[in-house]
């Protein structure tokens, strides 16, 4: 491994904001791993290209599923609304950076809100991802009615996809400072590989947890789509994802199904 | 006509130490019933036992007669007896929680709800949380969601699958969602779009209209659907909090079967805990409430807090107790004795609920006694009001003093009523009760029975006997030492003594049990091991030494010659009267000069002290009467032409009483017979208009006070004091003068009328009117109608026509 690997070469974190309160734990999120590597927090509120496409088609109209009512699109609209959300995303990161002691900086970015993109774009070493996508999710609509004992408090528990790649190991490196630092446990999870790559696999992560002198569970995943994750995810009661930018699943799968799939904070690492 | 010269034997109702046969009354059994106050004790007894609303008592006596220890006694002897009372417990009334519920319950029984409840709410926090944390409830809740999800999911998907055969797709935007045509995975450009021949856009937006309006509708569903989820979790919440519930709820009904209210209560604490299971799935730091710069500033909500909601107030218990309830408030306000509502300030409010009702004295007495001095309650704001209203209604309704004067308007609590059984005994000095019964009417109404305290009793050998052992057990409860027989005999002889009386004994305990502390004093000083009797004679000595500083004084100036008395020789008009000064606790005599004028004039005697409103009512009562005796006695077919007057001599002060009203009468008499009076002798007692001499108080202090002022200027064997006969009985003088009497140093004269007065203080025979209704020649009453007469004749002479004008003559005439 290279120097590069290590987490003390990370400099810039992004993160991109959604107004909304389940925004807010990948920013805190990004927040804390940035106060442990002494990063800067980049905020990132993306203005979905596909938004400002349909406001100009005038046939739209828009259905609002609280009201059950629906308005007639307008670019002007459209405009205004994202002006807010990017303000409150604004405020909101404002609030958790003065809270943790990092150095912030906040854009607005227009375009397709991919990681890859978003990773390019800003030249960050890591990038925590919160919902960006405009696809509509089922779970848009979960209801919170069921009990649940705030007895049954689960310790933070942090996952790392480990590929073998270079950018991968600097994805464990970084998810071993943050469960330190959290007190969290560790699991790595491994893609479905061949039964004579996997042992290699873990050798490699074996080595690396050896050098931060961390603990950490293996779980291979069962296949390369988003439920393989949630079915391991599940398994590990995963409070934080830490992947390569690059990681096949997340490129085959699709990052947006991953991250519905999750329902928590996932940290990309370049 | 009848002069006894007292003996010493007289003087003084000697206790002989020799009719008790005891050493020291350590040998003496406690005594055990109430000495000297048999109508008291009858009226106690009869007062506790009659059981109709109305019969309390009202102990009246001097203070210090043993009113609170008797009533106390009696009331706790008839307590164990009485049925325990029942407990009373105040509980959250869920309906409306502004008027706690009251349950009553057998004695003991509300202690143990309270902790069967405490431990209830405690069971709570472990098995609601852990019942929601089952399995069962995981699965089943997890289940419905499930069902939500895929029901929601599934519409969804029909909307976006039909949206995908048309090229269009779900999109969400700031505020909802929308349906946008789509190439290649990206919008379509609104440039793009105007490009495109006008029927595929017009395909494109007839398709984007259907289906918005198949989203609308599917949305329009999802909110039945949540509710029908919510609903069905709810019940699985309600069913999964009823399982635990009624698990712990029923083995409390097993335990209270027998009492229908509590086995209520329970049923009403079920439904509530059910409605409310979230309240026990909060963590620890939420149960406690707001914070505010980390001080608990109080609940996080309106609701009461949970830990109190199930909690009993158990107000009045009886869990360690053994016989119904004698209490006795010593403070006797309106919320000590009706009982009150507490209030805790959060961020300026003030904040109550049903645990921080307080009980009174009445509720702790309920079922028992209440003991109140009298004038303490009346002296507190409303308290007697509050109390009057209480008996009356026969049940406890706890109100705030701003309720009750409507000072507030603010919602408090009003706790219900508790019904009151209980037997008030008030204690006060007698006026109290006496102007109470006058004044208040509904006193009479609820106080019917009257405990009269007597503080005095007979002295008889029995008496005396008894006296002993109330003397041992008053050492005993003081823990003093004993006291040899001879020492009882003096505080026998003091207790007489201090009521003016010889033949009575004091039945005032509080001055008993001072005489008897400061005649241990003394005894330890002394290094006795047994109180003697010169130990209570030093006690004595020493009491009376501490507060005679006056009568020294005054004493003093008589031997200075500043105040004027004669204590021998003869003058005419003047007599030593006799007066007691009184100073709160102690009363001292001293020898007044009281000196007659008379000359003719329209008969008319002139009280001076009357004149300058010096003398009091009683004072000029015995002046009219003299003056009516003398009118009476002398001349009586004709006007009195005599224009006296009468004075105490060197007196600033007001003169009351009507004991000086014979030594008025021997100045005036000897006035006019223009004869002397022996200055050696003093005179004490009151006249009536025939002559006869009346009892007097004061007898011994009026005595020892002359005594004291001719002894200082040295014993003649003449001087002496003239008392009412009637006051024989009553003399308990001092041994100084008891020997002066023996040894003819001195002398007590006790008469019965003015005629044996007379004699002693002139020398001269009275006089009894002759079969012709004349006084024998040199007799004083002859003396005296001869001046009259004169006085007659001459104002007879100055009112006719001839004697106008010619006083020279009629004066010869006379």
């Amino acid at each position: 491994m290279t120097p590069a690997t290590e987490p003390s070469t990370i400099r810039r974190i992004a993160v991109t904001l959604d107004a909304s309160e389940s925004g807010r734990p990948p920013l805190e999120t990004a927040a804390r791993l940035a106060a442990i590597l002494g990063a800067e927090l980049e905020g990132v509120f993306v203005e979905d290209i596909n938004l400002i496409r349909l406001s100009g088609l005038p046939f739209l109209r828009e259905v609002r599923p609280w009201s059950i009512a629906d308005e007639q699109i307008s670019s002007q609209r459209m405009q205004r609304e994202l002006r807010t959300l990017a303000r409150r995303a604004e405020q909101m990161l404002e609030r958790v950076a003065r809270e943790t002691g990092v150095p912030w900086s906040f854009q607005v970015w227009q375009g397709r809100p991919e990681a890859t993109s978003l990773l390019k774009a800003f030249g960050a070493d890591i990038l925590s991802l919160g919902r960006v996508s405009t696809r509509v999710s089922s779970r848009m609509f979960a209801t919170a009615r069921r009990i649940t004992p705030q007895s049954r408090k689960t310790d933070a528990s942090i996952s790392v996809l480990f590929s073998g790649s270079e950018q991968a190991a600097r994805a464990v490196a970084t998810a071993c400072s943050l469960a330190r630092e959290m007190g969290a446990r560790l699991t790595v999870m491994l893609p479905a590989s061949p039964a004579q790559a996997m042992p290699v696999l873990k050798e490699q992560a074996l080595a690396i947890l050896k050098r931060h002198a961390q603990l950490a569970r293996f779980v291979e995943l069962a296949g390369t789509d988003a439920q393989s994750l949630r079915q391991a995810s599940d398994t590990a009661t995963m409070s934080i994802l830490i992947a390569e930018a690059e990681h096949p699943l997340l490129q085959q799968a699709g990052l947006d199904q991953c991250l519905d799939a999750l329902f928590c904070p996932v940290l990309l690492v370049r | 006509m009848t002069i006894e010269h007292l003996q010493p034997d007289h003087l003084y109702q000697r206790c002989d130490p020799a009719q008790y046969d005891f050493k020291t009354t350590e040998q003496l059994e406690d005594l055990t019933e109430v000495i000297g106050q048999p109508r008291a004790v009858e009226a106690v007894r009869f007062g506790i036992g009659v059981l109709h609303k109305g019969y309390n008592l009202f102990a009246l006596g001097p203070t210090g007669t043993g009113k609170h220890a008797l009533v106390q006694r009696y009331a706790s002897e008839q307590a164990m007896a009485d049925k325990l009372p029942p407990d009373w417990c105040y509980v959250n009334n869920f309906q409306q929680p502004h008027a706690p519920r009251m349950l009553c319950m057998p004695p003991g029984r509300g202690v143990e709800l309270e902790r069967d409840m405490e431990q209830f709410v405690a069971d709570l926090y472990d098995t609601i949380p852990a019942a929601f944390d089952s399995d069962e409830y995981r699965t089943r809740s997890q289940a419905i969601e499930d069902e939500l999800g895929e029901q929601r999911e599934q519409a969804l998907k029909q909307v976006q699958s039909h949206a995908e055969e048309k090229k269009i797709s779900l999109i969400r935007t700031p505020t909802g969602f929308t349906l946008a045509p789509v190439r290649d995975g990206e919008v379509l450009d609104p440039g793009e779009f105007k490009k495109l021949p006008d029927d595929e856009r017009e395909r494109i937006e007839q398709d984007t209209e259907n289906l918005q309006d198949e989203l609308l509708k599917v949305l329009q569903q999802i909110p039945g659907w949540q509710k029908e989820t919510r609903d069905r979790i709810g019940k699985l919440n309600r069913e999964i909090a009823s399982s635990v519930v009624s698990h712990l709820i029923d083995s409390l009904r097993a335990s209270y079967q027998e009492l229908p209210a509590v086995i209520k209560y329970l049923d009403e604490v079920e439904k509530d805990v059910i409605e409310n299971f979230r309240h026990f799935l909060r963590q620890e730091e939420e149960k406690h409430g707001l914070q505010v710069f980390g001080i608990d500033v109080g609940q996080r909500d309106d609701e009461m807090q949970v830990d109190k909601r199930y909690q009993v107030n158990a107000f009045i218990t009886h869990e360690n107790h053994d016989r119904a309830p004698v209490i006795y408030e010593d403070y006797p306000s309106y919320n000590n004795l009706i009982g009150r509502v507490e209030h805790r300030s959060e961020l300026g409010a003030l904040i109550t609920d049903f645990t921080m009702i307080r009980p009174g004295a009445l509720h702790r007495a309920n079922g028992g006694y209440l003991i109140v001095d009298a004038l303490k309650v009346l002296m507190q704001p409303f308290a007697w009001e509050g109390l009057k209203r209480v008996l009356q209604a026969g049940k406890i309704h706890i109100e705030s003093l701003a309720q009750l004067m409507s000072l507030v308007s603010t919602v408090s609590l009003e706790p219900e009523p508790i019904p009151l059984s209980v037997k008030v005994i008030l204690i006060g000095e007698p006026h109290i009760y006496y102007l109470l019964s006058m004044y208040d009417p509904e006193f009479n109404e609820l106080f019917k029975v009257a405990v009269d305290f007597d503080y005095r009793m007979d002295r008889t050998p029995e008496s005396q006997q008894l006296y002993a052992r109330l003397i041992g057990s008053l050492v005993r409860v003081e823990k003093l030492r004993h006291l040899d027989r001879s020492a009882v005999a003096r505080v026998v002889e003091y207790s007489a003594r201090l009521l003016e009386d010889g033949e009575k004994l004091l039945t005032h305990t509080r001055s008993l049990t001072d005489i008897l502390r400061e005649a241990d004093y003394w005894a330890t000083q002394q290094a006795h091991e047994t109180v003697t009797a010169d130990d209570v004679q030093q006690a004595i000595d020493a009491r009376i030494y501490r507060v005679d500083r006056v009568r020294e004084r005054m004493q003093e100036e008589i031997s200075r010659g500043t105040l004027l008395i004669d204590t021998t020789g003869q003058k005419t008009g003047q007599v030593n009267g006799l007066s007691v000064l009184d100073l709160g606790n102690f009363m001292f005599g001293r020898p007044s000069r009281i000196t007659a004028r008379a000359r003719m004039g329209d008969g008319e005697v002139v009280d001076i002290e009357r004149e300058v409103e010096l003398g009091g009512p009683i004072h000029s009562k015995g002046v009219f009467i003299l003056s009516a005796l003398l009118g009476a006695r002398y001349l009586p077919d004709r006007p009195l032409a005599l224009s006296a007057s009468l004075v105490f001599e060197q007196s600033y002060g007001e003169v009351e009483g009507d004991s000086a009203s014979s030594a008025e009468f021997y100045a005036l008499l000897s006035a006019l017979a223009d004869t002397p009076v022996q200055q050696s002798l003093a005179v004490t007692g009151s006249v009536n208009q025939q002559g006869e001499i009346q009892p007097i108080g004061g007898v011994n202090e009026k005595i020892e006070g002359f005594f004291d002022i001719c002894n200082m200027r040295g014993l003649t064997g003449d001087q002496g004091v003239i008392i009412p006969a009637t006051n024989i009985k009553h003399l308990m003088l001092r041994e100084d003068v008891r020997e002066a009497v023996a040894a003819g140093k001195f002398a007590i004269h006790a008469i019965d009328s003015v005629d044996d007065g007379i004699e002693l203080l002139t020398g001269l025979p009275a006089g009894q009117r002759d079969q012709q209704g004349l006084f024998p020649q040199g007799c004083l009453n002859r003396r005296v109608e001869d001046t009259l007469t004169r006085y007659s004749v001459a104002m007879q002479a100055y009112a006719s026509p001839a004697g106008k004008g010619s006083t020279g003559d009629s004066k010869l005439s006379t």
